[in-house]
């Protein structure tokens, strides 16, 4: 049977079905990736060497395992410990582990382009360390940080798809179902791409009109 | 200027459909694959890496299994020796592609015959019959499908919509998980994600046999069926010669080699070549 573009048109309303799991997960570890990348840029940065070693120890491993590989870990892992979480709960804590360990490295990457003189201007004319870093760094480091997150906010919401694997009903889970029944794969697939290429331009988007409304004019 | 570029990304995807029409159309193909396979002095074989005993992959990491071994038969028919073959390992999804796409001569993959797929490709008569089996967790102290019908459990299936219906026929009301490959689903029921999983009969009856923590429930889910070779369609020379070699497996002059494959992986005979007994000689 030739390319059937008719089936396109016809497998929308099912892949739509998915769409809900698939924004909802993409929203979700975006934000939390986003806020775990704090605690862990300032364990980073932290003046304690036990601290910083702890926190470099978990970057490196999260960041170079694949995200699948933590997500099997999380979901057969947790219910051999006796406390088995949902599918989609597995992925999300993976997907926030491995993504906010590469959203601290933005954000240290960010504060210390920063040069250090800012610091020192602002202790000089009398505020302290705390408001200093707050009020002359963060948002100047806020602005140089937000294209490499927006970055990373697409590969969060491409590995969304990952959790497919995890019997968790997503755009991706919808397509291969459908796949399966069909084997139209060609077909499904294009579908699938458009989908996801849809979300991730609209997130650009949005990124790139906070990085407008951010920017400052000179 | 960004939607520009997405725009072309668009019209691009759109290229490769229509070029993929015109590779697909039959009356572009010339001469048969048969003609190909024998040229190339090699079989290409679609499989599963993790669906024992039918096709999974040893501690050795060898590819090994039921289905493997018809495979290689196929391969000493054709060109003289079993080791003139190479296996594409798909997923559960990804056996319809690797046949269509021309990745592979043919596919056997502990695949059921089912009509709509029958329109994406073509199957030759089954090599062997399958049934639908639930293996489940001891430990659930469940003995019958009727029981297992319980918002308490959960079954596990594997990424295919007859898994969805058959759940939905006989266990509407226990919860479910899907996976995509039957290694997983049994992951899920060993791990204690799922009560139990559905799956080929010899399949549950080999994890059943290998597992003392879980056991195979007496009843069948639904019908006998049938699972077969499949490859793409259109290519008659290739799917008559395909079809011929299942009949002479089964029931013609190979029955010998199928008799040897059979009692390896399922430890008892084949069918009998003939349901009448004037075909044996006493």
């Amino acid at each position: 049977m030739p390319f059937d573009f008719t089936l396109i048109g016809r497998t929308v309303p099912v892949l739509a079905q998915g769409l809900y799991l698939t924004l909802a997960l993409s929203a979700l570890a975006i934000a939390l990736s986003a806020l775990w990348g704090l605690p862990v840029v300032l364990g980073l940065m932290s003046r304690f060497r036990a601290v910083t070693v702890g926190t470099r120890t978990y970057v490196e491993i999260v960041r170079n395992t694949p995200v699948l590989v933590q997500m099997y870990f999380i979901f057969f892992g947790s219910s051999i410990a006796g406390y088995p979480l949902s599918g989609f709960t597995a992925g999300l804590i993976a997907l926030t582990l491995q993504n906010g360990a590469y959203i601290a490295e933005i954000y240290r990457a960010g504060i210390q382009s920063i040069s250090k003189r800012q610091t020192e201007a602002g202790l000089a004319i009398g505020l302290t360390p705390g408001a200093a870093f707050r009020i002359v760094i963060l948002p100047q480091a806020l602005r140089k940080v937000l294209p490499p997150l927006a970055n990373q906010g697409v590969v969060i919401i491409k590995d969304t798809a990952l959790v497919a694997t995890l019997s968790v009903a997503e755009l991706t889970f919808q397509a291969r179902l459908l796949a399966d029944r069909t084997a139209a794969v060609y077909e499904i697939f294009l579908t699938l791409a458009l989908f996801y290429i849809a979300i991730t331009s609209a997130f650009a988007a949005c990124m790139r009109l906070l990085e407008w409304r951010l920017r400052v004019v000179q | 200027m960004k939607f520009a570029s997405i725009w072309k990304m668009v019209c691009a995807l759109g290229v490769m459909g229509a070029v993929s029409t015109a590779a697909m159309s039959p009356a572009v193909a010339q001469g048969s694959r048969l003609d190909e396979i024998v040229k190339r002095d090699k079989l290409l074989v679609a499989t599963f890496g993790t669906a024992p005993p039918f096709c999974f992959t040893d501690e050795k990491g060898q590819l090994v299994g039921f289905d493997i071994d018809i495979a290689k038969l196929i391969a000493k028919y054709l060109l003289g020796d079993e080791k003139k073959i190479e296996f594409i390992t798909v997923t559960s999804e990804g056996r319809w592609p690797a046949v269509n796409s021309g990745r592979a001569d043919f596919g056997i993959a502990s695949t059921t015959v089912y009509p709509d797929r029958a329109l994406r490709v073509a199957f030759t008569r089954p090599y062997i019959d399958s049934g639908i089996s639930i293996l489940v967790r001891k430990d659930a102290k469940v003995d019958s499908v009727a029981g297992l019908n319980d918002a308490k459990f959960t079954l596990a299936n594997l990424s295919n919509p007859q898994m969805i219906d058959r759940q939905k026929r006989f266990m509407p009301n226990v919860k479910v998980l899907t996976f995509d490959t039957p290694s997983a689903m049994f992951l899920a029921v060993k791990s204690g994600q799922a009560t139990a999983m559905q799956m080929d009969s010899p399949v549950i009856d080999w994890y059943a046999a290998n597992n003392t923590d879980l056991k195979s429930l007496p009843e069948n889910l639904g019908n006998v069926q049938g699972n077969a070779i499949f490859m793409k369609p259109g290519d008659f020379t290739t799917w008559l010669w395909l079809d011929t070699v299942v009949q002479e497996l089964i029931a013609g002059s190979r029955y010998n080699d199928y008799v040897d494959v059979y009692k390896k992986w399922f430890g008892r005979n084949p069918p009998p070549q003939r349901f009448y007994s004037a075909a044996e000689k006493k």
